[in-house]
C-alpha cells in the first residue's frame, strides 16, 4: 500500500513539475510578436494560388499536400494492422436487438447521409469539408448498420477484402495524381503550379485537381474507417 | 536528376499496390517488393557515388516557393543514414523470405511503411512533415513488433504503444509550440526566429523534442520498451530497426538540436556537459543491464542502448572531430549488430531458443556460424582490425581533444565491461557438448548470405575505414554552421 | 481566453496523470486521448483571434483566422485515431489471451 502511494506520489509531482514548465513557455509564447509568415502567405494568396475559397482544403490538398499523403498513408497502415491483429472471429461484441422503429428509421436516414457524405467530398474546397469528413461520413453509415442490422448483413455486401481493394485503389489514385503532377508539371503532387487549369474560385470545378484528390482521400478512408470499425466487432 | 522523390513514391506504390497485387496472385508479391527494394538502394548508391557533383540538393514538392512549400533535401550529413538504407532493407528483406511464414503480404507492406518512414524524416526539411513521417514509422513499428502473434509480442507492442504514443504526444507539443513562437514550419527559417525566445522556453522546447524522439531510440530513462520489443519481433524487424530506424531518430534529433538550437546555446549553458554525461550514463546502464540478461535477443538490445551511449557522446562533445566520430560509429555499429543479429537468428535454428544457457555444445552443431558470431563478439568489443575498433578509437581521439578525460576513460571501462557479456554466450557455445544431435540443420541462401555479407563490410570498413570516412567527412559543415543549412534550403 | 492555456495544461497533466497511474488499459488509452485532444485543442485555439471568421473566402474578410493550425490539427487528429485503433485492437487481443484488463496481470516479459 506504501509502495502505492509512492508511486502515485512521484507521477503527481512530475506531472506537476511538467504543467508549471508548459505554463510558463505558453505564457513567454504569447508574449511574443510573432510573425505568422506562413498563414499571411495562405491568406492573401491562397485563393488566387490554388483556385479553392476553402483554405484549409487549400492547405490540405495543394501546399502541404505532402503531409496529406503520409496521412493517407497513417490511416491505410492502421487499417491494415488492425485487421492483421484481429483476424475473423477474434473480437466479438454483444448482439443488439432493436424494434422496428430503429430498423425503418435508420433506413430512412441513410440516403441523406449518403447526400451528406458526396456533398462534403464534392464541395469540399468551396465549403467547409473535404475528403477526410465525407470519408468519416461514410464509415459513420457502415458503424450504423452494423449497429442496427446486424454484422453479417453488414459483411455480406462489403467484407474486408473488397472493402481493403476500394481502398487500395483509392490510394493509387492519389498516388498517380501526385505522379500526374511529376510529370505534367515538373514537382511530385505539383497542383495549381503545375499549370492545371484553376476555373474560376467559387466554382465546382475549380481548384484545378483538388476535386479529384479529395474523391481518392474520401474514398480512402471512408473505407479505411470501415475496416478498422468491422475488424473491431464481430459477432459470435 | 532529381531522383530523390523517387525515394518516397516507390515505397507509396508498393505500399498501396502490394494488396491488389496480392488479390490477383499471392506470387507477384515477392517480385513487386523486392524490386522496390532494390530500386529504393539504387537510388541511395547514386547519391553515395555522386555525392560530389550532386549534393546539397533540394526539391520542392509541389513546385512552390521555397519558403512556403515543404522542402526534401539531401546533404553531406544525410549520408550517414543513406549508406545505412542503401545496404539494410535489401538484406533484412532477404533473410525475412524464410523467416516470415504467415501473411507475408502484411509483412512486407509494413516493412516498406517503415521504409517510407525512415527516408521521408531523413529527408524533410519541414516541420510538421517530419512528425507524419514520424507517426508512419512508429505505427508500423508497433504492428511489426506484434508481428509474430505471441503472448509477449502482443505485450511488448502494446508497452511499445503506450510508451511510443506519449513520446510522439511530446513532439507534437513540441512543434506546435514552435510554429506558434516562430510562426514557420519550415527547417531552415527557425533558427533565426528561435534566438528572440526566452531561455526558459527554449529549453523546454529543447526537453520536449528529447523526450518525443529519446523514446524512439531508447535513450536511458526511456528505454524500456527496447528489450521487450525485440525479445518478441521477428529477426528481420530487429535488424531493420537497429540498423536504421533506430539510427534514424537519433540522426532527426541530432539535426533539430544542432540547428534550432546551435551549438553556442550548448557551450553556453551547461548542455555540452550534461549530454556527455548523459551519454556516459546510458552506455554504464546498458553494459550493466546488458551483465544479468539471459536472453540473447534483451542482450543485444541493451548492448545497442549502450552502444548508442557512445554515440550521444561523441555528438554531445560539438566538435568537427566528434561528428565525425559518431557518424562512423552509427554506422559501423548498425551493419555489426544486423550481422550479429543475423547471426543470432541463424544459431535459433539449431537451438529453437534464445536463451543463452540453452545453446551449450553449438559449436558442435553448427561450427561455421558459430566461428562467425565469436569474431563478430569480439569485433563489438573493439579490437583490431574490426570497425568499431577504429570507430571507438576515433571518438576518443576527439573527446581527449576536447578535454573530456574522464568520458575519455569511461569508453575504454565500458568496453572492458562489455567482455564480460559478450564472452559469456562464447563459453556456452564452446563448451558442455552432448554428443551429435544426428540431424544439422541446414541453412538457406538467404539466411547465411545476409550475416557473411554484413561480416564482410564490417572487416572491409575496419581494415579500410577509408571508404566511409571519405563520405562522412564533410558531414560536421551542415550541422556546425547553421547558415550552410539555411543557406542549402532558402538559397542565398 | 485568459483560462484558455492554463486549461490545456491541466488536461495535458491530468491525461499524463492517469496514464502514470492506472492499470486498466482501456483508462490508459483514454488517458492518451485526452493528452492528445488537449493538443489539439491547442492548435485550435492557436488559430483564433477575437472577431476572426472562419477561413472559407466566399468574400473579402477584415480578419481571417489563422488556416495552417486547423489543417495541422486535421492531419493530427487523423494520426490520433489511428494508433487509438491499433491500441484498441491490441487490448481486445490481450483481453481474449489473458480475460484481464489489468496490466499488472499480463506480466510475461521479464525486467
Amino acid at each position: 500500500m506504501k509502495n502505492i502511494s509512492f508511486n502515485k506520489l512521484f507521477s503527481f509531482s512530475l506531472v506537476s513539475l511538467l504543467g508549471v514548465l508548459l505554463l510558463i513557455s505558453f505564457y513567454d509564447i504569447s508574449n511574443l510578436e510573432v510573425t505568422l509568415s506562413l498563414s499571411e502567405h495562405y491568406i492573401n494568396y491562397g485563393v488566387e494560388e490554388t483556385g479553392a475559397i476553402n483554405l484549409v482544403t487549400a492547405i490540405l490538398f495543394d501546399y502541404r499536400a505532402f503531409d496529406t499523403i503520409g496521412e493517407a498513408t497513417v490511416i491505410f497502415t492502421a487499417a491494415s494492422i488492425v485487421a492483421l491483429i484481429l483476424p475473423q472471429h477474434e473480437a466479438s461484441m454483444l448482439k443488439t436487438e432493436f424494434t422496428p422503429i430503429v430498423h425503418q428509421s435508420i433506413a430512412f436516414i441513410l440516403p441523406f447521409f449518403w447526400v451528406i457524405s458526396i456533398f462534403l467530398i464534392a464541395y469540399g474546397h468551396l465549403s467547409p469539408g473535404g475528403g477526410f469528413s465525407g470519408g468519416v461520413i461514410i464509415s459513420a453509415m457502415s458503424i450504423l448498420i452494423i449497429f442496427t442490422y446486424g454484422f453479417h448483413y453488414m459483411t455480406r455486401r462489403f467484407n474486408v477484402t473488397r472493402l481493403s481493394l476500394i481502398e487500395d485503389f483509392g490510394a493509387l489514385l492519389f498516388l498517380s495524381i501526385g505522379v500526374f503532377g511529376l510529370i505534367y508539371g515538373g514537382s511530385f503532387l505539383a497542383n495549381s503550379q503545375a499549370g492545371v487549369y484553376l476555373g474560376n474560385p467559387g466554382e465546382l470545378l475549380s481548384g484545378g485537381l483538388m476535386p479529384l484528390s479529395n474523391l481518392a482521400v474520401g474514398a480512402k478512408v471512408g473505407t479505411g474507417l470501415s475496416i478498422i470499425f468491422i475488424s473491431l466487432t464481430r459477432e459470435d | 536528376m532529381d531522383l530523390l522523390i523517387w525515394l518516397i513514391i516507390i515505397p507509396l506504390f508498393t505500399i498501396f499496390s502490394i494488396g491488389i497485387f496480392n488479390y490477383i496472385n499471392k506470387k507477384f508479391v515477392l517480385p513487386v517488393v523486392f524490386t522496390s527494394a532494390i530500386l529504393q538502394s539504387g537510388i541511395a548508391i547514386y547519391y553515395i557515388i555522386n555525392r560530389n557533383n550532386l549534393l546539397p540538393q533540394l526539391y520542392n514538392v509541389g513546385n512552390w516557393q521555397r519558403d512556403i512549400a515543404i522542402n526534401l533535401s539531401i546533404d553531406n550529413f544525410t549520408l550517414v543514414i543513406f549508406v545505412l538504407i542503401a545496404i539494410m532493407p535489401l538484406l533484412s528483406l532477404l533473410y525475412s523470405i524464410t523467416e516470415i511464414q504467415r501473411k507475408p503480404a502484411k509483412f512486407y507492406l509494413l516493412i516498406n511503411v517503415l521504409l517510407l518512414g525512415a527516408s521521408g524524416m531523413v529527408m524533410t526539411a519541414d516541420l510538421f512533415n517530419f512528425y507524419v513521417f514520424f507517426e508512419i514509422a512508429s505505427i508500423s513499428s508497433y504492428a511489426l513488433v506484434a508481428f509474430r502473434d505471441e503472448d509477449i509480442s502482443l505485450e511488448a507492442a502494446f508497452e511499445y504503444l503506450i510508451i511510443g504514443s506519449i513520446g510522439s504526444v511530446f513532439l507534437l507539443l513540441g512543434i506546435v509550440l514552435t510554429y506558434q513562437a516562430t510562426g514557420t514550419l519550415n527547417m531552415a527559417m527557425i533558427p533565426g526566429r528561435m534566438a528572440e525566445i526566452p531561455v526558459i522556453t527554449r529549453q523546454v522546447l529543447m526537453s520536449l523534442f528529447i523526450i518525443g524522439l529519446g523514446v524512439k531510440f531508447a535513450l536511458v530513462p526511456l528505454h524500456a520498451w527496447m528489450p521487450d520489443a525485440y525479445q518478441g519481433s521477428p529477426i528481420s524487424y530487429i535488424v531493420l530497426s537497429s540498423g536504421l530506424v533506430v539510427n534514424v531518430y537519433f540522426f532527426v534529433l541530432v539535426r533539430i538540436l544542432f540547428i534550432f538550437f546551435g551549438v553556442e546555446f550548448f557551450q553556453e549553458t551547461i548542455f555540452t556537459n550534461l549530454i556527455v554525461g548523459w551519454g556516459v550514463l546510458s552506455m554504464l546502464f546498458g553494459h550493466g543491464a546488458a551483465l544479468q540478461q539471459d536472453n540473447l535477443k534483451r542482450l543485444f538490445a541493451y548492448s545497442t542502448i549502450a552502444q548508442l551511449g557512445y554515440v550521444i557522446i561523441a555528438f554531445g562533445l560539438g566538435t568537427e572531430a566528434g561528428i565525425v566520430a559518431g557518424s562512423f560509429h552509427l554506422i559501423s555499429h548498425a551493419l555489426l549488430k544486423g550481422a550479429i543479429f543475423f547471426t543470432a537468428g541463424n544459431l535459433h535454428k539449431a537451438t529453437g531458443s534464445y536463451q543463452i544457457r540453452e545453446m551449450k555444445g553449438m559449436a558442435e552443431k553448427m561450427p561455421v556460424m558459430s566461428i562467425i558470431f565469436v569474431l563478430m563478439l569480439i569485433a563489438m568489443v573493439g579490437i583490431p582490425p574490426s570497425n568499431i575498433f577504429v570507430s571507438k578509437w576515433l571518438i576518443l581521439s576527439a573527446a581527449v581533444e576536447a578535454g573530456y578525460l574522464l568520458p575519455a576513460f569511461m569508453i575504454v571501462f565500458g568496453s572492458f565491461l562489455s567482455l564480460g557479456y559478450y564472452l559469456r554466450p562464447v563459453i556456452t557455445i564452446y563448451t558442455g557438448y552432448t554428443g551429435f544431435p544426428g540431424k544439422l540443420p541446414l541453412l538457406k541462401f538467404n539466411e547465411y548470405f545476409p550475416t557473411l555479407l554484413l561480416a564482410g563490410i564490417c572487416l572491409i570498413i575496419g581494415l579500410f575505414p577509408g571508404y566511409i570516412l571519405n563520405i562522412i567527412d564533410t558531414a560536421p559543415e551542415f550541422l556546425l554552421e547553421q547558415s550552410n543549412f539555411i543557406i542549402h534550403i532558402l538559397g542565398g | 481566453m485568459i483560462l484558455l492555456y492554463p486549461t490545456i495544461v491541466l488536461l495535458i497533466c491530468m491525461g499524463l496523470y492517469t496514464v502514470l497511474t492506472q492499470t486498466n488499459m482501456i483508462k490508459i488509452i483514454i488517458g492518451i486521448s485526452i493528452v492528445e485532444s488537449s493538443i489539439i485543442l491547442l492548435l485550435g485555439a492557436m488559430a483564433y483571434f477575437p472577431g476572426a471568421a472562419a477561413p472559407v473566402l466566399d468574400h473579402p474578410f477584415e480578419l481571417v483566422a489563422d488556416p495552417l493550425p486547423q489543417a495541422l490539427g486535421l492531419t493530427a487528429i487523423v494520426i490520433n485515431a489511428s494508433t487509438t485503433a491499433i491500441m484498441l485492437a491490441l487490448v481486445i487481443k490481450l483481453h481474449n489471451r489473458y480475460d484481464t484488463l489489468n496490466i499488472h496481470e499480463i506480466k510475461k516479459l521479464r525486467g
